[in-house]
């Protein structure tokens, strides 16, 4: 297994576990927000922590043939990269627009509102701009 | 289990007909990874038109005789 398919498997491993975590103990504790709001914090700082952990030992199990990998970044991976992202994309946007649609009926948020509808209308133009960009140039 | 791409190769037994050239050497002269060699070897991976001429020249042999399309699979 190079070291690609390795960090991928160890970011996939452990995201799920850590914030499998926080997210069952989020949903059946019946903590503060504060407590919550701390508890958050230090969840992302041991996932940080984890991951870096996951990295060094993909590196240090990994072949030295297979470690040049990391200096290539060929088609294959652009390819993989991108078919991936656009399943992450596709998730980030639908779960954007239930957030924005909870918001906007309380109109106290009204910042959170809008700076959620904002980045979708950038993320838009960025994505579209680009798409019509690269079909130009061929 | 990974499904095959239509088209085929003898990139393993012409790199042994090459002085016995390494897939690290194949993937270094094209600016591929070695972990692309090994997918397109074992037909997980079509290269790009561009990759898959340069292999070929590489390997000092026409387009045609390394990488072969089953036209047949496409059949319904």
């Amino acid at each position: 297994m190079g070291l690609n398919e390795k960090s991928s498997a160890a970011i996939f491993v452990t995201t799920a576990v850590t914030f499998g975590w926080y997210f069952f103990t989020a949903m059946t504790d019946q903590a503060t927000t504060t407590e919550f709001a701390s508890r958050m914090w230090w969840t992302l700082g041991v996932y940080v922590a984890l991951i870096i952990t996951a990295m060094i030992i993909a590196a240090v199990t990994t072949n030295k043939g297979d470690m040049e990998d990391m200096e290539e970044f060929d088609e294959r991976d652009r390819q993989i990269e991108g078919r991936s992202e656009v399943w992450g994309s596709y998730i980030q946007g639908a779960g954007l627009i239930g957030l924005l649609f909870i918001v906007t009926t309380d109109h106290s948020k009204f910042v959170i509102a809008h700076s959620i509808l904002g980045l979708l209308v950038l993320s838009t133009l960025v994505s579209f701009g680009l798409r019509f960009y690269f079909y130009r140039k061929g | 289990m990974v499904k095959s791409t239509r088209i085929t190769n003898n990139i393993r037994q012409l790199r042994f007909m090459k002085d016995e050239m390494t897939q690290a050497e194949l993937a270094k002269r094209i600016g591929m990874t070695r972990q692309t060699i090994i997918a397109v070897e074992q037909g997980r991976y079509s290269p790009s038109l561009e990759a898959a001429f340069q292999i070929a020249e590489i390997l000092n042999k026409p387009l045609t005789e390394v990488f072969q399309y089953n036209a047949a699979e496409t059949e319904p």
